[in-house]
C-alpha cells in the first residue's frame, strides 16, 4: 500500500523554479495496477523516483508498506562505462544480502532473459535502446518486489521482446503490484485498475483505463 | 546448601546483567533495525569495493602497474633534480625520503580530491535506494587505502632491495600515521563532496588550490630545511604531519621536532574532522540525493 498525501515538488533550473506537482495526494492500495499517463514532462518519471526513495519531495508525506523496486528505466541506474554483467552483479549483491550462490542466480537469468549474447559483456554505453530495456528490465525481473515501479521499459524493444516481458509481467502481478508508465498503451492489453493523468502539477484519477486512455487523448490532441 | 542458591541467584544476575543492560539502554527492535541496518551498508559497500576495484584497475591502461607509473615518475624526476641541485640527504635515504611523500599525497588526493565529483560521478548508483552517498566515500577510501599500501610497500622494498639498506625502525608509527592519513582524507573528501553538491564554484576552486597543497605538503623537502619563523604555519598541514612523522619512523636518524611535528596533532584532528564532517554529512544527506 502505498498512501501520498499533498506532496509538492518543483526544480530549479538556472535560478528558475519549476513545479512538478502542487499538493498532490493519491492512494494505491494492494493488488492495485496503475498507469500513468501524462505528456513528455508532466513529470511521471520524477513520481516514480519519490515513490522509490531515491528522490525526496519538497513537503509533503508518503506512507509505503511492502519493498518497492528502484525505479526501472532506460535512463539511470546502470554505469555506463561497466558491462551489463558487471552492473547486474553489483545490484545483485546489493539486494542479496551477499549470498554468493543467489548473486550468481541472478546474474544467469538477466542474461537468459536479455538475450543480447557477447554484448552482455561489453560496456552498456555501447547498447541500443532495445538491448538496454532488456538488461533493465530483466534486472527488475530477477527481483521480487511487493511493488514494480517501470518507467516505459516496455515500450522500447522488438515484439519478441515485448511478448516476453509481457509473459513475465503478469506472472509477477499475481503477488506484486506495478506502477507503469507507457506511451504505447501497453497498459491496456495489461489490464490495469487504476489510470492517473498527470497534467499541469495535478493527478487526475480514474477507475477505467479506457475511458481515462479517451480523456487523455482529448486533451492531448 | 542455602549459600550454593544464594550464589546461583547472584551468578543469574550477573549473566541476565548483560541483556538487561542493553533494553534498558535500547530497546529490542530498535537495536534489530540498528543492526539490520549495519548489514545493509556493509552488503552496499563491499559491492561498491568490489565495483570500484573493478574500474580503478582497468581504467589504468596498465592494469595495476598504473599505479605505480605515476608515483615512481614523481619520484624519478625528483631525483633526477636533487642529484644536480642539492645533493643526497645525509639523514634519509632520498628515494625513501620522496617515496613517502609522494605516496601520501596521492592517497590523499584520490581519496579527498577526487570525492569532489563523486556524486556526479556515481549518479548512477543512488538509483538503488539502499546505496548512501557516504557509502561511495568509504568505499572508496578503503580501496585507495588498500592499493596505495601495496604500492608503498613494494616501492619500499625495491629501495631496501636496490641500495642494500634496510631502515625501518618504527614500523608502527609508519603504519598509524599512513591510516590516521587516510582516516583524515575520508572525513576531508565527505567535506567536500557535501560542499561541492552545495557551492558548485568549489569545483572551480579546488583544483587551483590543489597545486599550492602540493607545494606545501612537504613532498621534496622537509619541514627542517622551511625558514624557522614560517614553520609554525606549514605545521597545519595534516598532510605534511603524517609525512613527516612516518620519515621519522622509517629511520630515527630523521629528526623530527617534537613541537611542530606530532603524532598527537594529527590523531586529534583526524577525530575533530571526523565530528564536524559526520555532523555536516548527515544533515545534508537528503539534501545530496534531492534532484
Amino acid at each position: 500500500m502505498i498512501k501520498v498525501e499533498k506532496i509538492s515538488k518543483s526544480y530549479y533550473i538556472e535560478g528558475k523554479k519549476s513545479i512538478i506537482f502542487r499538493d498532490v495526494s493519491f492512494e494505491i492500495n494492494k493488488g492495485e495496477t496503475v498507469a500513468l499517463l501524462g505528456r513528455n514532462g508532466s513529470g511521471k518519471s520524477t513520481l516514480l523516483r519519490i515513490l522509490g526513495g531515491v528522490d525526496y519531495p519538497d513537503s509533503g508525506s508518503i506512507k509505503k508498506s511492502g519493498s518497492i523496486s528502484w525505479p526501472v528505466g532506460l535512463i539511470g541506474g546502470f554505469q555506463g562505462s561497466l558491462s551489463a554483467r558487471e552492473n547486474v552483479t553489483f545490484v545483485s549483491r546489493i539486494y542479496c544480502e551477499g549470498n554468493k550462490s543467489r548473486v550468481n542466480k541472478k546474474v544467469k537469468f538477466v542474461e537468459e532473459f536479455a538475450e543480447i549474447g557477447e554484448y552482455f559483456d561489453k560496456p552498456f554505453k555501447t547498447y541500443s535502446t532495445g538491448m538496454r530495456a532488456r538488461v533493465t528490465f530483466g534486472l527488475s525481473m530477477a527481483f521480487d518486489f511487493d511493488t514494480y515501479l517501470i518507467d516505459e521499459v516496455t515500450a522500447a524493444g522488438d515484439v519478441n521482446f515485448r511478448n516476453k516481458s509481457k509473459k513475465a509481467l503478469l506472472e509477477k502481478k499475481r503477488n506484486s503490484d506495478f506502477i507503469i508508465v507507457d506511451h504505447n498503451m501497453f497498459g491496456l492489453e495489461f489490464d490495469c485498475n487504476k489510470a492517473f493523468i498527470l497534467d499541469n502539477g495535478k493527478i487526475r484519477e480514474y477507475d477505467d483505463l479506457e475511458e481515462a486512455i479517451k480523456i487523455y487523448k482529448r486533451l492531448f490532441d | 546448601m542455602i549459600e550454593n542458591k544464594k550464589n546461583k541467584t547472584i551468578l543469574n544476575k550477573f549473566t541476565n546483567l548483560k541483556t538487561w543492560d542493553l533494553k534498558w539502554l535500547i530497546s529490542d527492535h530498535k537495536l534489530k533495525a540498528i543492526k539490520t541496518n549495519l548489514n545493509i551498508q556493509k552488503n552496499v559497500i563491499k559491492a561498491l569495493i568490489y565495483r570500484e576495484l573493478k574500474t580503478r584497475i582497468s581504467k589504468v591502461r596498465f592494469g595495476v602497474f598504473g599505479l605505480f607509473i605515476q608515483p615512481l615518475g614523481v619520484i624519478t624526476v625528483f631525483l633526477f633534480i636533487f642529484s644536480f641541485l642539492r645533493g643526497i640527504r645525509n639523514d634519509i635515504d632520498t628515494a625513501l625520503f620522496l617515496t613517502v611523500g609522494v605516496i601520501f599525497f596521492t592517497l590523499f588526493y584520490e581519496i579527498a580530491i577526487r570525492s569532489l565529483n563523486s556524486m556526479q560521478a556515481n549518479e548512477a548508483l543512488f538509483f538503488y535506494k539502499p546505496v548512501k552517498p557516504i557509502d561511495t566515500v568509504i568505499a572508496r577510501t578503503i580501496v585507495e587505502t588498500c592499493l596505495y599500501s601495496i604500492v608503498l610497500i613494494i616501492i619500499t622494498a625495491g629501495i631496501f632491495f636496490l641500495k642494500e639498506i634496510w631502515t625501518l625502525d618504527q614500523v608502527f608509527i609508519v603504519t598509524s600515521s599512513y591510516l590516521t592519513l587516510s582516516l583524515f582524507s575520508f572525513n576531508f573528501g565527505l567535506l567536500l563532496m557535501v560542499a561541492g553538491h552545495k557551492y558548485p564554484i568549489i569545483k572551480q576552486i579546488m583544483p587551483l588550490l590543489n597545486r599550492p597543497l602540493w607545494f606545501t605538503s612537504g613532498i621534496f623537502f622537509s619541514i627542517n630545511q622551511i625558514p624557522p619563523g614560517i614553520r609554525g604555519f606549514f605545521s597545519w598541514n595534516p598532510i605534511l604531519q603524517s609525512i613527516e612523522l612516518a620519515r621519522n619512523g622509517f629511520t630515527e636518524n630523521y629528526i623530527i621536532d617534537p613541537s611542530i611535528i606530532s603524532y598527537r596533532y594529527l590523531i586529534w584532528i583526524s577525530l575533530f574532522s571526523t565530528c564536524i564532517s559526520y555532523w555536516i554529512y548527515t544533515r545534508n544527506e537528503k539534501f545530496l540525493l534531492t534532484r
